[in-house]
């Protein structure tokens, strides 16, 4: 776990140092425009650099790292299914993708025929029923390009 | 303040008002008993459904169902020993042996009683305190809330979860992101990359959704597990509830005790709710004639975060009202409400607003008194829902959670950044990195530019020298030196032990 905590300050470090050069050499910004996300962002590498230098001292004292793999297959493949109701909603619109991603989500685990197609009815009420007609929010609703 | 009274009771007895209150409720107590789906999940998820709404409807609808999302988290502390959140976390000490006894009833009853009364009592210290906040608004300058926001960003960077430094970047960062899209003071652009959406910068909504709402999802989906599971007995008896009711009333002195502690643990910004409940529950056992008994199923042990932790929201409300500065993370997404809403809380508001604010303070304390009644009868009924499996759960929840995105501000690229913080927010949640820190950071961020530019042109540098501002940032110094030094002795005794 160490070593992806390394990594992570690493990258929370590199994304605000990034930006402050995107900001300096790209935009052209002048010094009133960056005072402020120069202050933010620095204060932000100094604290990483002093949690670089914990983490370093914990590796040195031997503290183990064998914990980052505990758990992580199940999240990345829930993650893997959340991020398939990303292009499902983007393909197939709101009102079709979502009430569709329930059905397929909760056949393949394990759910019968028929909870699977009541949940996805469920939605499809919430979708339609309760955010594009009673909220007449602007869902899309059909299939992209129709 | 009579005027404003009159005209706070005039707004908000409307019946419409009351109604929305009364299909408020039932979501807070729902979001309650969900464990982990905390009050802030349901803020995040409820804020989309305001937007067009007057903003004393809006408000009532986000207070009422968030101030009684303890009261419903109770439930599940006590039947299942699963806090319904974090601030719920000191009533399981005690609910659930007590529900393990058998006596389940008892401690609900007592729970509900002190939570209810917990609130009022909150309410009425609120109120009590708004008019004396004016002179003391007034002594508070453009540094002085510039230190003071900050301050809040510390404390609830290094105090949150542990481990300071972790909380104090999680802070910075929060405050690095609100600085993308348009300056404030000059109406710049920064680091939009071309984008036309980043010009106004990352919303609210999809960072609130994805870093509390889409980790809750993951542990559901990846677990496939019911969020309970065992075989306690969830059967409540009337008499035993009708009896925890007259315990509470009985032992006033540690209901009025721990409602004191609540409120003033919820007016120190950026102090958060979870330490109120756990300071109160220390209160008691050191104050109690028989301190062996906590842990074991002492109703005090149930009594005292209970109420606690309703009165702080009471508390939260000064300086979130007062000084535009979040009482706690979830005060911060209401700050977002009000913004959203159109209402700046902040040194003009209790000047212009102090109807709302009577308003919002009668909508706490009428909310938790509505809460208790509603959730009597419902009890065995609710428990049924943390036994629905994780694989069903946590997919209806993406899809509210997709829903609420797209509908804060009708864009499909909010639905996007819901993803893009939802794997940060999960990174962070493994890694002990304080999503509330960042939240609070990012709140607060455009509020500490704006007040510090204003702190440089008008006192140039040495703005630090004003008295309030120096006892400010010596306590900001404070704030990260003493959790430092804290954490620094707890892994020399580590190495050593």
């Amino acid at each position: 776990m160490i070593t992806v905590d390394r990594t992570f300050t690493l990258g929370v470090m590199a994304f605000v140092l990034d930006f402050l050069a995107i900001g300096v050499w790209h935009y052209d910004y002048g010094w009133t425009i960056l005072r402020f996300p120069v202050l933010a962002g620095v204060t932000v590498c100094l604290i990483g650099i002093g949690n670089l230098a914990m983490t370093a001292r914990i590796m040195h004292a031997g503290d183990s790292d064998d914990t980052v793999q505990t758990g992580l297959r199940p999240a990345i493949s829930a993650m893997a299914w959340i991020g398939a109701a990303l292009p499902m909603v983007l393909l197939l619109g709101y009102v079709i993708g979502l009430p569709l991603y329930i059905f397929i989500y909760l056949k393949s685990h394990g759910q019968g025929w028929r909870v699977s197609a009541v949940l996805a009815a469920v939605t499809f009420v919430v979708v339609y029923g309760g955010f594009v007609t009673l909220l007449a929010i602007p869902l899309q609703v059909l299939p992209m390009g129709l | 303040m009579l005027d404003a009274l009159i005209l706070a009771s005039q707004q908000f007895l409307q019946p419409s008002v009351l109604l929305l209150m009364v299909v408020a409720v039932p979501i807070g107590l729902l979001f309650g008993v969900l464990p982990g789906v905390s009050g802030l999940t349901a803020l995040a998820i409820l804020i989309p459904v305001i937007y067009g709404m007057e903003p004393v409807h809006g408000l009532t609808f986000l207070l009422a169902a968030h101030a009684v999302v303890t009261t419903g988290g109770s439930v599940t502390s006590i039947l299942l020993g699963i806090p319904g959140s974090t601030l719920n976390a000191a009533t399981v000490m005690d609910g659930h042996p007590l529900s393990r006894q058998g006596k389940a009833g008892y401690a609900i009853g007592a729970a509900l009683t002190a939570s209810a009364l917990g609130g009022v009592i909150g309410v009425i210290v609120l109120v009590v305190l708004l008019p004396f906040l004016q002179p003391i608004i007034e002594a508070f300058g453009s540094p002085e809330v510039f230190f003071l926001a900050v301050f809040g960003i510390v404390f609830i960077g290094a105090l949150g979860e542990g481990q300071p430094l972790k909380g104090l970047m999680a802070g910075g960062l929060g405050v690095f992101l609100s600085t993308f899209g348009y300056q404030g003071t000059t109406g710049v652009p920064r680091f939009w990359l071309d984008s036309d959406y980043l010009l106004d910068g990352f919303r609210l909504v999809p960072i609130g959704l994805g870093l509390f709402a889409v980790p809750q999802i993951i542990a559901l989906m990846s677990t496939g597990k019911p969020i309970a599971s065992g075989g306690q007995n969830h059967d409540v008896s009337w008499a035993q509830v009708g009896e925890g009711i007259k315990t509470v009333v009985r032992r006033w002195r540690l209901l009025l005790g721990s409602s004191a502690i609540g409120t003033f643990v919820g007016i120190v910004p950026g102090v958060g709710g979870d330490t109120a409940s756990f300071v109160s529950y220390g209160w008691a056992k050191q104050t109690s004639k028989n301190p062996d008994e906590f842990g074991k199923g002492a109703i005090a042990g149930v009594i005292a975060p209970e109420a606690s932790n309703n009165a702080k929201e009471g508390g939260s409300l000064v300086p979130t009202l007062a000084f535009g500065i979040p009482g706690s993370v979830a005060m911060a997404m209401l700050f977002g409400a009000f913004l959203i809403l159109g209402l700046e809380p902040g040194p003009y508001f209790l000047r212009d607003h102090m109807d709302i604010a009577l308003g919002l303070a009668f909508v706490v304390a009428a909310a938790n008194l509505i809460a208790a009644i509603m959730i009597l009868p419902a009890v065995s009924h609710i428990s049924l829902l943390t036994r629905v499996p994780g694989h069903v759960l946590g997919p209806l929840l993406l899809v509210l959670v997709v829903l609420g995105a797209y509908a804060s501000a009708n864009n499909p690229v909010d639905v996007l950044f819901v993803f893009v913080f939802g794997a940060l927010g999960f990174v962070m949640t493994r890694l002990g990195f304080s999503r509330p820190a960042l939240m609070l950071g990012f709140v607060l961020g455009s509020m500490i530019e704006t007040y510090f530019e204003i702190s440089l042109d008008a006192y140039g540098p040495w703005f630090v020298t004003r008295p309030i501002s120096a006892l400010l940032f010596v306590l900001i110094l404070a704030g990260i030196a003493v959790p430092m030094a804290r954490q620094m002795r707890r892994r020399k005794d580590h190495d050593h032990g």
